[in-house]
């Protein structure tokens, strides 16, 4: 199979006076698995289906391999059916009057095939998404999941190059959400598709992705890997939005850090403001007798294997994780990590 | 494909947009040039003032009735824990399975001036125990004809009334009575004003009722004096005020339909689907038997007693003869089967035009809802109301619009389709045109547009992609659109009696035409073999005939 990357060079698309995307310039590896990840309206959604071809582009270019799909400049716009992309849509889509098989061997009917080729590569196709046995029955005697397993063949069964993937664990309950995820996982594994995903949810991202694109209104907020994105987000938008943690004012004295008060180390910013932010993650708080910073305890929350201790400071609120849940109402405690935002 | 939406589109225009435009044009030009002079005409002649003011009162009075009789109908089957409910559920829509001219027809064998139950009262009591061809009588038919619309609308309400919304009232700390009054019915309000329109459109919009029960005592209505107008003659004279009163008729039906959809818009609003149904049943206690045995009573009375009346009338011998054995026989259906050439064309004609309007009608209107709720074309809410209009608005509306559009000979052709049956096919196509419209776009809303965005990058092209994917999804809706064409066409009155010629008489007035001339017992038995093919038609397709517009 044919790795292809995608280069994608100003793109922008606006509904009207709403500007739904604003000049992206993005490059995915070939055989990567890039994650467009934002709250609702931040773009992801618009930049997979300009990539599909579902959406025309206000302005930029799109180049699948070494195809340009999308040029605004050069007026060219490949129709959706010859971009020879695979799908996968967070409602199935998967067509109700065609049986499982006739859903997966749609793609390879249109391009032509002999009857006996279109079989063996669409019963092959389910062989990889253990669907095999359930060939002949009809999407509505299906779960969702089952679903959208037949929807995932489909898409797999042309030989795409690229995947795109439009938040296809969103409908699911949480089992079979972590089933068809391990499954997308060992796909790629195996056929090293340039995969784009799109999804909400911070955790998906994180545990899927090479790279995670954080978009808000329609810009990138930062790139990077999902390490990156959470050891070292490159602003308070990222910091809120991946992983669970506290965002804290802070004061900035003779480069060091101090949070009411309280000197924390050093600043890891080498400007001269004298206040700023800091992003506290749970496991980095430890709650002990000897601790710097007094902290009143709001509640706990059992959360199986720890506690989740809800803080508050002088500063603002502050999580930590223990192992038990603190005896007294006034604990002191020691931020032993942090980044400057 | 784009040949196919021009085609559609040319047809929507030569078939609803000029006819109503020159009916319109008709109306309000006068030796050329535009005046008020045929609205002043007509409204100023008496028996035309007469005719809107009965349509008027006697439809206010029927609509009263209906809405009455419907919400309390709905009411007894939905929340309450009366007796049978669910078999009376079914029976209390028999009369919306009849035709209503029919409807008529078989009440008049009961209380008409020789009616069954009349007849009986002579000799119980002397005199007559009540005239039903008499102003009285039509609102009463009408009110009966049309309960179906506000019992559906409030079965409808009341079935998926957010029981919550009654809870947490109760919660609160309102009353029963309080509930009803301060939370039920403020949210059924929109329901009620709904359906009451609906019966009031149905009622103002008829035309058998009236003519079968008013015409020779000279009760005049709206729809009924146009009629007479146009059949002295055609002269443009008498159209032109055949179209004003038309457009008078047209403003009450169509001031309805707008009216109607701004309080079912404010219903969606209002009635969410919530939990539903289960909830607050009241206990009816010793009144459920009072209740059920009014419920049967009212089903015996208004549906069952009519049916079996013309039943009787259709095997007599003559009208009013003595009721016995001896006066039994076959001798009308006979005289259908093997001496009426007319009927028999009559037949076939009706099976002609329901098999084309509604094959017709289902491939434009489902191409229609395409362009209107998938490709979006400019003006789609246009095409839409343009689509909708000729069943909005009364039947009566529509015919003089067609012979005003059709009379003269067809530029390049050379001939008039006016008096053929040709003009009553395309009066039934643009009449039920709404029926596709509306079936296909619920339809194409149901279906999402991801299945059709799948195909597209499986690599199917535009084309192929609503070959493969949307009519396989919209065939089932085509199918139901078809039924719902085909069945009201095959009764249809209204258009026929304006617009048939000599040789393209339809069943509807074939019925009309027999019971006009006296032949009541054969009227009688054509009624019965077009109910008895109707019954069986819809017990075959019932499940697929759902969702008239307007009643869903």
């Amino acid at each position: 199979m044919k790795l292809a990357g995608i280069e994608i060079k100003g793109l922008s698309k606006h509904y009207g006076a709403t500007v739904a995307l604003k000049g992206l310039d993005l490059v995915i590896e070939p055989g990567e698995w890039l994650t467009l990840l934002g709250p609702s309206g931040c773009g992801k959604t618009t930049t997979l289906r300009l990539i599909a071809g579902f959406v025309v582009p206000t302005r930029g270019s799109i180049m699948i391999g070494d195809r340009v799909v999308s040029d605004t400049a050069r007026r060219i716009m490949v129709p959706i059916e010859r971009r020879r992309l695979g799908m996968v849509f967070q409602a199935y889509a998967v067509w109700p009057h065609m049986n499982v098989l006739g859903n997966v061997a749609y793609p390879l009917k249109l391009r032509r095939l002999p009857r006996g080729e279109w079989r063996s590569r669409a019963m092959a196709a389910l062989e990889q998404v253990h669907m095999a046995e359930l060939a002949e029955r009809y999407p509505h005697e299906l779960s969702g999941g089952q679903q959208q397993r037949i929807a995932l063949a489909r898409a797999l069964v042309s030989r795409p190059e690229v995947l795109l993937l439009d938040e296809p664990l969103s409908a699911l309950d949480a089992q079979l959400r972590v089933e068809l995820r391990t499954l997308l996982a060992t796909l790629h594994k195996e056929t090293g598709l340039t995969v784009i995903f799109v999804t909400h949810d911070q955790d998906e991202a994180i545990t899927l992705s090479d790279r995670v694109v954080i978009m808000e209104g329609g810009e990138v907020r930062q790139l990077g890997t999902p390490q990156d994105v959470y050891y070292r987000p490159a602003n308070e938008f990222v910091a809120r939005f991946v992983g669970s943690g506290s965002v804290l004012p802070v004061s900035v004295r003779d480069k060091r850090i101090y949070l009411a008060d309280v000197a924390l180390g050093p600043a890891q910013k080498s400007g001269s403001e004298s206040s700023g932010s800091i992003l506290v993650r749970p496991e980095n708080v430890r709650v002990h007798e000897g601790g710097k910073l007094p902290c009143e305890v709001i509640h706990s929350w059992f959360k199986g294997d720890h506690e989740l201790v809800q803080l508050t400071t002088p500063a603002g609120e502050l999580f930590a994780r223990c192992a038990k849940r603190p005896e007294q109402r006034s604990v002191r405690v020691d931020v032993e990590e942090y980044v400057q935002l | 494909m784009p040949a196919l939406f021009v085609l559609a589109l040319a047809l929507l225009g030569v078939l609803v947009a000029y006819p109503m435009l020159a009916l319109v044009v008709t109306a309000f030009t006068h030796q050329g040039s535009p005046s008020l002079h045929h609205l002043i005409t007509a409204l100023s002649q008496s028996e035309n003032l007469n005719a809107l003011w009965n349509s008027l009162w006697i439809s206010v009075l029927a609509t009263a009735g209906a809405t009455i009789i419907g919400t309390a109908l709905a009411w007894s089957v939905a929340r309450t824990d009366m007796p049978g409910r669910k078999v009376l559920r079914a029976l209390f829509l028999i009369p919306f399975l009849i035709p209503p001219f029919i409807y008529a027809l078989a009440i008049q064998q009961l209380l008409g001036p020789i009616g069954y139950l009349n007849r009986f009262w002579r000799e119980l009591a002397g005199g007559i125990l009540f005239d039903i061809n008499s102003a009285p009588g039509i609102i009463i038919v009408l009110a009966l004809g049309s309960y179906p619309f506000a019992y559906l609308t409030m079965l409808t309400a009341f079935e998926r009334l957010p029981v919550e919304l009654e809870e947490a009232a109760q919660i609160s700390g309102a009353s029963r009575w309080h509930v009803i009054r301060t939370v039920t019915l403020p949210m059924l309000a929109p329901t009620i004003g709904a359906g009451a329109v609906l019966a009031f459109v149905a009622s103002i919009s008829n035309f058998g009722v009236p003519a079968i029960l008013g015409f020779r005592r000279g009760i005049q209505v709206l729809t009924t004096r146009i009629y007479e107008e146009i059949t002295r003659g055609v002269d443009s004279d008498r159209l032109a005020v055949a179209a004003a009163l038309s457009l008078v008729l047209g403003l009450f039906g169509g001031a309805g339909i707008l009216l109607q959809r701004l309080l079912s818009g404010r219903r969606k609003f209002t009635l969410i689907s919530g939990r539903g149904g289960s909830g607050d049943i009241m206990r009816l206690g010793p009144f459920r038997w009072a209740m059920t045995s009014f419920g049967w009573t009212f089903v015996i009375l208004t549906s069952i007693l009519p049916l079996a009346a013309i039943l009787l009338t259709s095997l007599l011998q003559a009208p009013g003869v003595p009721l016995s054995l001896d006066a039994i026989s076959l001798r009308w259906f006979e005289r259908l089967m093997v001496a009426s050439p007319r009927i028999q064309q009559a037949a076939l004609n009706s099976l002609f035009l329901a098999f084309f309007a509604a094959t017709v009608t289902t491939l434009v209107g489902t191409v229609l809802g395409f362009l209107i709720g998938r490709a979006r074309v400019p003006g789609a809410g246009f095409i839409d109301w343009l689509a909708t209009l000729p069943y909005s608005i009364p039947g009566t509306v529509v015919a003089i619009a067609m012979i005003l559009a059709w009379l003269q000979p067809i530029p390049l052709l050379g001939f008039s389709i006016y008096n053929t049956i040709w003009i009553l096919l395309v009066a039934y196509v643009a009449r039920y045109l709404a029926f596709a419209v509306r079936g296909s776009l619920a339809s194409l809303q149901q279906i999402g547009e991801t299945l059709e965005e799948a195909a597209r990058i499986s690599g199917a092209t535009p084309w192929q992609s609503t070959r493969d994917v949307l009519v396989p999804l919209l065939r089932p809706a085509m199918r139901s659109a078809w039924i719902l064409v085909f069945i009201p066409a095959l009764q249809e009155l209204t258009l026929s009696a304006l617009l048939v010629g000599p040789r393209s008489q339809t069943l509807g007035y074939a019925v009309f035409n027999l019971q006009d001339g006296g032949l009541i017992n054969l009227a009688a038995a054509l009624s019965v073999v077009m109910l008895t093919g109707l019954g069986i038609l819809t017990v075959i397709v019932g499940p697929l005939r759902s969702g008239r517009p307007g009643v869903s």
